[in-house]
């Protein structure tokens, strides 16, 4: 990490490319339009090897890019919001999957991305960053309270597309026997 | 739902939102997701969410648009920075020898050490001790010919000289009171750290895509397949110096020339002059291990701080876990119930990372641990109030009001009472204090 906050270019382009997987599903998990994400990717990768000098070794790189990318990532989804007011959190009732995408089992990424940016935000750093209620509240600037409820939410509204899911699944096997 | 699935989906939020259940809850959680298939669908969900960021690429294409946008990122980098850093780039291949001089000065820092990740499969050069001459350690026993250094290892020249080989005939010779470390051994990406001293490299023509590298404070000199000398001193400019063959310097500017044979180049300067006698001997004689280097070698050693590797799970990265490590340790203590644990791993982290943002968040929940689970009030109360201002502000000074009643300051729990419902009016906990 010194030869990066050096700017040597050999270690900028290996941190890169060690990061740039991690940056690039971080980003495309909380953004959901792709040329958001790509945004966000590039610029947060930029903004990781432009602090290079502010990392510390007390977590490791992949965690301290974590933070850097997710801070990037929110920031560029609350200025889509400034420009675009009609973006805002989705209602609940617009979270069901369409019928035609039902599956047995979907992967994550397919739920996580009917959600709002700050819900899908603070889902992936409950879940995928394991970071406490307390540590997000702490690093999105939020209250403890609005975390919880965001996150719970989020989980509701997941939980509900998997249930639908599962129902569409069986009316579907119970199509088929007949 | 069923009243047992809400029973699961109800104790599932709240382990989710930090909240430590009982055994025998945590135990019906576990249990009854193996039976029910709707709950155990979300179970397998949120453990999928949990490897959501470590997936490997998916297939070629996703590596490609990983490499693309680490390209473009570097790209844009470069292109918005005027000022300077080294880079050498051969540009002939030709079969023979070359020669890389490392001769450093300075202070501190310099360990470069950025591993590729666990689990990648791809090939790894051997780096064997080939020849010592004198006395030479490797984790403080002595080096011998046929040891392998591992990666993170280094080789540490009391006396003498010692030389290692890596693939692709390369071989790198360090002189006395040299410290040289396996930054990479990735067959495509060989690279050597020097903290201290000289290191001479000499390597045949490389494989298309194959490097090799020494790194220094100062910057990265990769050799791919030609053959030049390179001087990085800390306390001066940066050369470069050609001993046969072609390369090509870029500096920070993005200025490019080419340096040819039996030529030095002070890095950012545009003429180059030509190489001493004296210092090609050296260089060619440090490698071949004669003993016509001793006469010259001792003007380039300076001593040199060596450093500790900054990877994660590295052994020689200190005894210290990571600030997130110790968070990730207490949050799995105190969600097995062992509170006094889980208290001693928040102060273990705070003690250790004092200025982290782990260690300021673990103040509240310190706090909650002291007073809710442990009788500890006193302690609490010092965990509430050591937090300070901050988003659980509010978290903060409710925790201080049931410690102080728990301690029996009522006086003083009254009047933080007061200034909480003026602070905060319309909050949950405000409402009870006034009732």
């Amino acid at each position: 990490m010194q030869l990066v906050a050096a700017r040597d270019p050999a270690a900028e382009r290996e941190l890169a490319s060690r990061l740039a997987g991690r940056v690039r599903r971080m980003s495309r998990t909380i953004l959901r339009s792709d040329a958001d994400s790509d945004d966000a990717a590039q610029l947060g990768l930029l903004e990781v090897l432009k602090s290079a000098k502010s990392y510390r070794g007390e977590s490791s790189i992949e965690r301290w890019a974590d933070r850097i990318a997710v801070r990037t990532a929110m920031r560029i989804a609350r200025e889509r919001r400034r420009n675009d007011p009609l973006d805002e959190e989705a209602p609940e009732e617009l979270a069901a999957p369409a019928p035609d995408q039902s599956e047995l089992q979907r992967p994550i990424a397919d739920y996580l991305a009917r959600l709002s940016e700050e819900r899908r935000t603070v889902l992936v750093m409950r879940h995928a960053l394991d970071h406490s209620v307390a540590e997000i509240a702490e690093l999105t600037g939020v209250s403890v309270n609005t975390v919880k409820d965001r996150l719970l939410t989020a989980r509701r509204q997941i939980r509900r597309m998997i249930r639908q899911d599962d129902v569409l699944a069986e009316a579907r096997l119970a199509s088929q026997r007949r | 739902m069923s009243a047992i699935c809400e029973r699961w989906v109800m104790l599932a939020d709240r382990q989710a939102v930090g909240e430590a259940l009982a055994r025998d809850e945590e135990q019906f959680l576990a249990e009854h997701a193996q039976v029910c298939r709707h709950c155990g669908a979300e179970d397998a969900l949120w453990r999928q969410a949990g490897r959501l960021l470590d997936a490997e690429p998916a297939g070629a294409d996703d590596g490609r648009r990983d490499q693309a946008l680490a390209g473009a990122v570097v790209e844009r980098l470069r292109a918005e920075r005027p000022a300077g850093v080294i880079e050498l780039a051969a540009r002939r291949r030709r079969r023979t020898t070359a020669a890389v001089v490392a001769a450093l000065a300075a202070a501190a820092a310099l360990a470069l050490v950025l591993r590729t990740r666990p689990g990648d499969h791809v090939a790894r050069s051997r780096v064997e001790i080939e020849r010592v001459s004198g006395v030479a350690e490797i984790a403080g026993a002595t080096a011998r010919p046929g040891m392998e250094l591992a990666e993170g290892q280094a080789l540490v020249v009391r006396s003498g000289s010692a030389c290692v080989t890596l693939s692709h005939g390369v071989r790198a010779c360090a002189d006395a009171r040299s410290e040289l470390r396996v930054a990479s051994a990735l067959d495509a990406d060989r690279r050597l750290h020097l903290a201290q001293g000289r290191v001479v490299a000499r390597l045949d023509k490389q494989p298309a895509g194959m490097s090799f590298s020494v790194a220094t404070r100062d910057g990265v000199v990769t050799a791919v397949g030609t053959v030049f000398a390179v001087e990085v001193d800390a306390a001066g400019p940066s050369r470069a110096r050609v001993l046969q063959g072609v390369v090509a310097v870029r500096d920070a500017r993005g200025e490019r020339r080419e340096l040819g044979a039996h030529q030095s180049l002070v890095i950012g300067e545009t003429r180059p002059r030509a190489l001493a006698p004296a210092e090609e001997q050296s260089d060619l004689a440090l490698v071949d291990g004669t003993t016509a280097a001793a006469a010259a070698k001792d003007a380039d050693v300076v001593s040199i701080e060596s450093l500790p590797l900054d990877r994660p799970g590295d052994a020689t990265a200190g005894e210290t876990p990571s600030a997130a490590e110790l968070l990730r340790r207490a949050q799995e203590l105190r969600q097995n119930a062992r509170w006094s644990d889980a208290a001693a791993a928040y102060r273990r982290l705070q003690a250790a990372h004092p200025r982290s943002a782990e260690a300021r968040a673990v103040h509240v929940s310190l706090g909650e641990l002291l007073l809710t689970r442990l009788g500890d009030p006193s302690g609490a109360l010092r965990a509430f109030e050591a937090y300070g201002g901050g988003p659980l502000a509010q978290e903060a000074r409710w925790g201080r009001i049931r410690a102080l009643r728990a301690l029996g300051r009522a006086a003083e729990a009254e009047r933080a009472a007061e200034d909480f419902v003026r602070a905060y009016p319309d909050s949950p906990a405000a409402k009870t204090l006034k009732k």
